[in-house]
């Protein structure tokens, strides 16, 4: 198992992009702030939080959805000691609460299981204390 | 159908458009450098969104367009198949699988060029009119 020092991005994910991100995730400006052995922690930053809840929704989540894919695949890869192809087979979301306005959120993702092709990740979402969570998820994959 | 502004600012950017085809109301995101995942796929997160935010206009278009604005308690989505750039858009629907006092039950589809290959299903709780 690849172990990577916490607060450096996964080479993994550093070797598509110097920003360590591509396409939609880095659009959102969505940025690793620290990862280990089959952990992540992103932080979607507060330019961004016009796209979480709306208004015109009681809360419309938007780019948390995006931030928990991002966040519970990446994860994965933390894990792996090769890299394998990723795909989402299913995934679950809480929306426990609305996000305080114009925050930053962070994600913690958690792969708990890789065997075989089969992998499981936990995610939460939090806007400064991971103890008071906005979401709370849990995602499959299989991998390739 | 409805403005922009009221799918809200996630919704703009990403050029969703809504519309009306036989009474549903289907949403339409076209493929772009702001919606890619993996290489020639539309991003997973975008696809959930695309479901959340039909089910939200889907509950809207009620007959009885209730007080109070919606707000999803939770989604359960399961990806079927890779949503292909190539096909240059997404289109995703919503309908009312069970209504209840306070919590509505509804489930999403997305798909891409033929309606009878989803790309992803999902299935959403949405209660109405709390700020929380």
């Amino acid at each position: 198992m690849t172990m990577q020092p916490a607060s450096q991005p996964p080479r993994q994910l550093t070797d598509a992009n110097p920003a360590g991100m591509v396409g939609h995730s880095r659009w959102l400006g969505i940025e690793v702030l620290a990862s280990g052995d089959g952990w992540i922690e992103m932080q979607l930053p507060a330019a961004a939080a016009p796209f979480v809840g709306h208004e015109g929704f009681g809360m419309a989540s938007g780019a948390i959805v995006s931030l928990v894919d991002s966040a519970a695949g990446a994860a994965v890869v933390m894990k792996m000691d090769q890299r394998r192809s990723l795909a989402t087979l299913d995934m679950r979301i809480d929306l426990v609460r609305k996000p305080r306005p114009g925050t930053a959120l962070q994600a913690r993702g958690e792969c708990y299981s890789l065997v075989g092709d089969v992998a499981l990740s936990r995610c939460v979402v939090h806007d400064g204390d991971a103890t008071d969570p906005v979401a709370s998820a849990m995602a499959s994959f299989c991998v390739g | 159908m409805s403005g922009m502004g009221e799918l809200g600012s996630y919704a703009e950017a990403l050029g969703v458009q809504v519309t009306k085809v036989d009474g549903d109301v289907v949403l339409t995101l076209p493929f772009g450098e702001t919606a890619t995942g993996r290489t020639g796929f539309f991003h997973g997160g975008v696809i959930g969104s695309l479901l959340e935010m039909a089910c939200l206009e889907a509950w809207k278009d009620r007959p009885d367009r209730p007080d109070g604005l919606p707000r999803c308690l939770n989604l359960a989505i399961d990806f079927l198949r890779g949503a292909e750039a190539e096909a240059g858009q997404l289109h995703a629907a919503a309908r009312i699988g069970r209504r209840g006092r306070r919590v509505t039950y509804m489930e999403a589809e997305a798909w891409q060029t033929d309606r009878a290959r989803l790309v992803a299903k999902a299935r959403v709780h949405v209660v109405s009119g709390t700020a929380t």
